[in-house]
């Protein structure tokens, strides 16, 4: 039945001096802004430049199935939403006129107006996530990592899988309940109610929706010709929305549940996690490369990210790449001259072959760029680096089945994949017990160095 | 009051041009004064200009602060609703319906802060009265360095430009409010504000305080100097003594707040390591060597600060001495003592900056000593205020607008004062440390305190400084309607901050027990009232440009008070002040001295005989 | 012209007004306990009592000095008012020595008796050596913008496996002395817990113990109190007081019980783990 309802509502603000109004902030029209897709040339995904028939169409579509504006929601037959949705708005439109949204609380009956997704969004979460949820507020520039762009669909820290999936509404619960820890995602849990949360759901997955069917109904599109009036069908708007409901609708059933319960974190089961984590195969397992994003030892300096010093000069310090790598080539360079002088210092200072690095300029900078590109980016094209394992800190949550999660099925959009393919379950959880552990025993990667060479070096051992 | 009483009997009015006077009786040698308008107007070393340079300078500032104390006061009442009128100037906000990003709520109060202390109340007091009133009221021709005065204003504009640069750099203005408290300051990830505009902070204030120490050595080196004959240090006006001591605070204090600004200016751009402890990692942002301590800063940064909040209220007693002593035709009470409670204020100023840090983390037995010793510096401020109202006692009370402004300092001074006293109580502080309460008090005591003598100042001396005077009517209700939206503003912040609304927070109703309406009623309440304070604002705007130039002329001593600056000289005074340096012969507070045709005596006119000895003395 | 000083006298007897009601407006006065709807405006904490009654001490003593000094202000300027030519003279006097000894020590006797009253309290809540020998609570570590909280597990100890993390949600039993150890991650934070009179703030590189009590169990507030950045006014603490040592403990399992999981829930409770 609900499925059918096709609600208009309005969010806005009617009171204007006086507080415990929840609306008093709605005040202000905000409107969607095109995605960049619309008008500007694309390297890697389609874009409607120079089509604004096109654009229009898209636009219209868009405004048909979601409302014009931020304040006036339309809700796609179907969605999925509680109740349809209504939790979206604090007003309903009813005829000509406008009804509080209003809904009865489960323990004591009564009736509250509720503030709307729409209403708490704009209060917590715009300043950073955006009117359109692009990630791009006011607040976020200066943010690493930077929030999150919901206009894919992707999101990083979901429990389910195979690739890509929705994440369930657990999922999105938890991380604005909590926030993630090591990101500027701080936790809702003290300044929302649960209730309001679930608004907030609502919202962030709406925003979501039209993010992506945005993108869907680009792509299409950007096949047709640029004066063809009827590019985009009434089929194609429906289908673009259908994928994208459907993939929300189904993520409930697509929850990883692990085959076994997590090993009693031993000695054994810990050292066995540290052993795997540097590459070491045990029985069915296949060899993992931990190592090559996080480190030997863990600390999130692997050889496929671009360099830790390089990294935080373009981002933190917002210097070009070619920049960065050019000074961190001479500190080298510095360093190793220097290195000579020490006692101790290989070469001695007297051989003038030795003063030179080891490596060319050319190499190092064809080598860093690389790291950049292919290594350091995740999906939104946003700058990635792997976790330091050792400060205990755990953005997707440190309870034994999230940090599964990451392993067996890995991180959205990010660079860490699902490893659920390569280890049985038993061998994540000796993982999990490493992970766990690390951070309170760091001798435990003290000699990673002779580990990980006895484990590549030697697949005699591990063959026993 | 009339001010037909134009000239009295000293009046040094001389038509003769003075140009070429070489010598008069003294060792003078007089410069003919600058035809070009670039040096008479702008690189001017006449302290008269440049204490007008820096009145302008600061009023106009002023006015920025006002502003963005309103957008503070808006978000405060209805957190996150557009911002009527002035976000429109907010480009950058529009795609977000005008509603103010959080960071930018930080940028305000520390703008709003650092604007009006380095600004507005430091250069309206010390630069525009200390320039202007020190040389007219000792009698001497100009500072003892004329071209050092000219670099000490032309220092603020690089300041005045660094800051206002602040607002443009990426990330926007700086965010660590005016006490930039590592690591939030020195660590260029933790917030918008701290990637860039931090530096232009220091470097603005960096600036300032060059400024400000060229102009207190001047000050203390002039009046050592260059006091006419007879003017000994205990016949000095009150004003000359508050500003010879705030200019021995800054000229002591100073160098700390320096040597404090370069460091943490250094560990932004130098990778040093003054304030961050090892390996220090903020917003995941690259980790520093380290090896510093926040705590550090705070002792540095508050062994000016608190001094400079002396600084900023010791001139405003000084003039509010003299102003009340001369609408109340009486003279001042305890001359001595007040000088003493000046100095006292000014010694124990630099044993307490530890009372901003009793909940820092400092060692709280070290808290308890300087519990001690910041209750002892309530001590001269109560003589003070004890003798302002032996003052008016039996006096003959004139209510013109600039005594009513005076009236209120001291009015208001007290519940700076008293409120003081809960904050140095260590335990009491605890609860009410960096919520509104410590607001209301800096407010009691930088808007109630000095804002006030800066009113009732440049409406005193604006006869001095113009030539004309400004319009009485108008200045009483510019006094009436700033006087009750002050305490309309400010007074209830005490209640909130008691009730524990902290300080800085861009949106209290986060916090259930700052929902109600009984706190954000108060919010809004004040926050109208602010609003009614920055329009009451236009008149005295009105007012002050008006009567520049179209004011009554001023006759050379409208009030009747006795210092040089009135009885020596013109309205406004000839190039080189005075024609013939006068001499002196007593303190200038002899109103309503018994037996005498006139109800004061110049300093410049002996005392009859008797009365000098007998009371003077006494005093 | 006397009648400016009436500006002056409404503005003091406003003032002294608003400092009368205060004490009955929950909304106005210091911060209470949970059951303020009961009445209770007094602070709930042991040294929040010591802190209220210095606080009204002095409240009561500065307000004697304010109407006598303001009762002078508005006397003097009504009657000392200049009545034109044909008025009373100006008395001429500079000063009494009596009087400025008098005003002198009086002040001066009472802020040192102030300032020697409250050493007892302050070095009782502040003094680390009068810290209880109790096992510490939990470490509370502030980072940009939340309070991270991590109480000792089964072992009782911190900085073990089994501690338990929570975020923004501080537990503890009335009637006990609770004991946390401050810390910060990033920059200065402060915590602040205002129906319990506790402010302290948290520094970069140290580690500062902080303690408190209280008898009256129910939810209270964590305030950040020392600007910390962009999101400082969002770093809000839940508090919540356990009737008794049971309950806590059954709170502590199950949250225990929540970190340590391992399988997908049937139920998401959504609302402990991490």
């Amino acid at each position: 039945m609900t499925s059918r309802l096709r609600f208009v509502l309005i969010a806005g603000s009617i009171s204007f001096l006086l507080t415990g109004c929840g609306d008093a902030f709605n005040a202000g029209t905000i409107s969607y802004k095109d995605s960049e897709q619309f008008t500007k040339k694309q390297k890697d995904t389609p874009d409607l430049d120079g089509k604004p028939q096109l654009q229009e169409a898209v636009r219209k579509a868009l405004a048909d199935l979601f409302g014009p504006r931020p304040q006036e929601i339309k809700v796609p037959a179907g969605s999925g939403f509680p109740e349809g949705g209504r939790y979206l708005a604090n007003y309903e439109k009813v005829g000509d006129g406008v009804q509080d949204i209003v809904y009865t609380e489960a323990n004591s009956g009564k009736k509250v107006a509720v503030v709307g997704g729409y209403g708490l969004y704009r209060k917590y979460c715009l300043h950073c996530h955006g009117v359109q949820g692009a990630g791009d507020g006011p607040t976020a520039e200066f943010l690493y990592p930077l929030p999150r762009d919901y206009r894919r669909g992707v999101f990083k820290f979901t429990s389910t899988a195979p690739s890509n999936p929705k994440p369930t509404r657990a999922d999105l619960k938890k991380t604005i309940t909590h926030g993630l820890h090591g990101t500027s995602m701080p936790a809702f849990e003290a300044l929302m109610s649960g209730s309001e949360i679930e608004q907030v759901i609502d919202y962030v997955i709406f925003l979501s929706m039209r993010g992506e069917v945005e993108r869907n109904l680009i792509s299409i599109a950007a096949l047709v010709d640029k004066d063809d009036i009827n590019g985009i069908t009434a089929d194609d708007i429906k289908e673009s929305l259908d994928t994208v409901v459907n993939n929300w609708k189904a993520t409930e059933t697509l929850v990883v549940s692990p085959k076994a319960r997590r090993t009693e974190p031993t000695r054994e089961s810990v050292l066995r996690g540290r052993d795997i984590f540097l590459g070491k195969k045990f029985g069915t397992g296949q060899p993992v490369a931990c190592t090559d994003c996080h480190g030997l030892h863990a600390k999130g300096d692997g050889s496929s990210f671009v360099e830790r010093n390089i990294f935080d000069k373009v981002v933190f310090r917002r210097k070009s790449l070619d920049t960065a790598i050019e000074e961190r080539y001479k500190e080298l360079g510095d360093e190793h001259k220097s290195a000579q002088w020490q006692p101790g210092g290989h070469g001695g200072g007297h051989d003038s072959a030795s003063s030179e690095l080891p490596e060319t300029f050319d190499a190092y900078k064809n080598r860093e760029t690389t790291n950049w590109d292919k290594g350091s980016k995740d999906d939104w094209g946003n700058p990635l680096r792997a976790a330091n394992l050792n400060l205990g800190v755990y953005k997707g949550g440190r309870r034994p089945i999230d940090l599964y999660w990451r392993i067996a099925k890995g991180i959205n959009g990010a660079k860490m994949p699902a490893h659920g393919n390569l280890l049985p379950d038993d061998q994540i959880w000796d993982v999990v017990n490493f992970i766990l552990a690390l951070p309170y025993e760091p001798d435990l990667l003290k000699d990673a160095e002779q580990i990980k060479k006895s484990v590549t070096a030697a697949p005699a051992v591990t063959q026993r | 009051m009339s001010n037909e009483h134009a000239a009295n009997g000293h009046g040094h009015a001389d038509p003769h041009a003075h140009g070429a006077d070489h010598g008069h009786g003294h060792d003078d040698h007089i410069h003919p004064a600058p035809t070009n308008p670039l040096f008479k107007y702008v690189f001017s070393t006449d302290h008269k200009v440049i204490g007008i340079q820096f009145l302008f300078s600061g009023l106009i500032f002023f006015v920025v602060g006002g502003l963005l104390a309103m957008a503070i006061r808006w978000q405060l009442a209805w957190p996150w609703k557009p911002m009527p009128f002035m976000a429109r100037f907010m480009p950058s906000w529009a795609e977000n319906g005008y509603l103010m990003p959080p960071e930018w709520y930080n940028k305000l109060f520390t703008m709003h802060g650092s604007v009006m202390i380095f600004f507005v109340i430091i250069p309206l007091l010390t630069g525009a009265f200390g320039n202007f009133l020190i040389p007219l009221m000792i009698g001497a021709r100009d500072m003892a360095f004329p071209k050092l005065n000219m670099f000490s204003y032309w220092f603020m504009p690089p300041a005045m430009i660094a800051m206002a640069n602040a607002f443009m750099v990426p990330g926007g203005a700086p965010e660590s409010g005016w006490t930039s408290y590592p690591t939030l300051s020195n660590s260029f990830t933790s917030t918008p504000g701290s990637y860039e505009a931090q530096t232009w902070w220091l470097i603005s204030l960096l600036f300032a305080g060059v400024s400000s120490l060229m102009g207190s050595i001047n000050y203390i080196t002039t009046i050592i100097m260059l006091r006419a004959p007879g003017m000994k240090l205990f016949r000095m006006p009150m004003t000359v003594w508050a500003l010879f001591i705030t200019a021995i605070l800054q000229a002591f204090a100073l160098p700390v707040l320096t040597s404090a600004l370069v460091m943490q200016l250094l560990d932004r751009v130098a990778g040093t390591n003054f304030f961050s402890p090892a390996g220090w990692v903020v917003a995941n942002g690259p980790a520093v060597v380290g090896g510093g301590l926040p705590l550090l800063w705070q002792h540095l940064f508050w062994f000016y600060s608190h001094p400079a909040v002396y600084i900023m209220i010791l001139p405003g007693m000084g003039m509010v001495s003299d102003i009340i002593a001369t609408f109340s035709r009486k003279p001042l009470f305890g001359y001595k003592p007040m000088v003493f409670a000046i100095a006292g204020i000014a010694g124990l100023g630099f044993i307490v900056w530890g009372h901003h840090m009793f909940q820092s983390g400092m060692n709280p037995a070290l808290g308890a000593t300087f519990m001690l010793s910041t209750m002892m510096i309530a001590l001269p401020s109560a003589i003070k205020v004890f003798n302002w109202l032996g003052t008016m006692w039996g006096g003959r009370l004139q209510f013109t607008s600039s005594m009513l402004n005076a009236i209120s300092f001291v009015a208001m001074f007290i519940i700076g004062g008293l409120s003081g006293i809960f904050m140095a109580a260590t335990p009491v502080d605890m609860h009410i440390h960096d919520t509104y309460f410590i607001v209301a008090h800096i407010h009691y005591v930088l808007f109630g305190g000095s804002t006030f003598a800066i009113f009732a100042a440049i409406i005193f001396w604006f006869p001095k400084m113009f030539g004309r005077m400004m319009n009485e009517p108008l200045g009483k209700l510019h006094f009436l309607l700033t006087f009750i939206f002050f305490n309309g503003t400010f007074f209830l912040m005490h209640i909130i901050g008691m009730h524990g609304h902290p300080r800085r927070i861009a949106d209290p109703t986060v916090y259930e027990y700052l929902r109600g309406t009984g706190t954000m009623g108060l919010n809004q309440f004040m926050t109208l009232s602010a609003f009614g304070l920055g329009l009451s604002q236009l008149i005295f705007a009105f007012n002050f440009l008006y009567s520049i130039f179209a004011g009554p002329k001023a006759p050379a001593n409208p009030w009747h008070a006795n210092s040089l600056e009135w009885v020596a000289t013109d309205s406004p005074p000839p190039y080189f002040n005075f024609e013939k340096i006068p001499t002196v012969y007593h303190a200038p507070y002899e109103y309503s001295v018994p037996g005498m045709e006139n109800d004061y005596v110049p300093q410049t006119q002996p005392l009859p005989e008797p009365t000098a000895h007998t009371v003077v003395e006494k005093a | 012209m006397r009648y400016w000083s009436l500006l002056f006298a409404l503005a003091a007897i406003i003032s002294v007004g608003i400092f009368a009601y205060a004490p009955i407006s929950p909304e106005w006065w210091l911060p209470a306990g949970p059951n303020v709807s009961a009445g209770h405006l007094h602070s709930v904490s042991s040294a929040g009592k010591q802190i209220d009654s210095l606080f009204v001490i002095i409240l009561l003593i500065t307000g004697i000095v304010f109407i006598g000094t303001q009762v002078a202000l508005v006397y003097a300027t009504y009657f000392f008012v200049d009545k034109g030519p044909n008025g009373r003279k100006a008395s001429y006097f500079h000063g009494s020595q009596r009087l400025e000894v008098i005003w002198t020590i009086i002040p001066a006797a009472i802020l040192v008796f102030i300032a020697l009253y409250q050493m007892g309290t302050w070095a009782s809540v502040k003094f680390r050596s009068a810290a209880p020998k109790v096992q510490p609570l939990a470490q509370v570590t502030a980072r940009q913008f939340q309070w991270v909280i991590r109480y000792p597990g089964e072992d009782g100890k911190l900085e073990t496996k089994d501690d338990l993390f929570m975020v923004n949600d501080l537990h503890f039993v009335k009637g006990k002395q609770a004991l946390i150890y401050l810390k910060s991650s990033d920059v200065l934070h402060s915590f602040f817990l205002p129906a319990l009179r506790i402010k302290q703030d948290a520094v970069p590189g140290l580690t500062i113990p902080v303690w408190f009590d209280t008898d009256q169990a129910g939810h209270y507030e964590l305030v950040c109190a020392e600007l910390c950045g962009w999101g400082h006014y969002k770093m809000r603490g839940n508090v919540t007081v356990h009737e008794t040592q049971e309950e806590f403990d059954q709170w502590l399992q199950s949250a225990l019980k929540e970190q340590s999981r391992d399988q997908v829930a049937a139920v998401v409770t959504g609302s402990q783990g991490r």
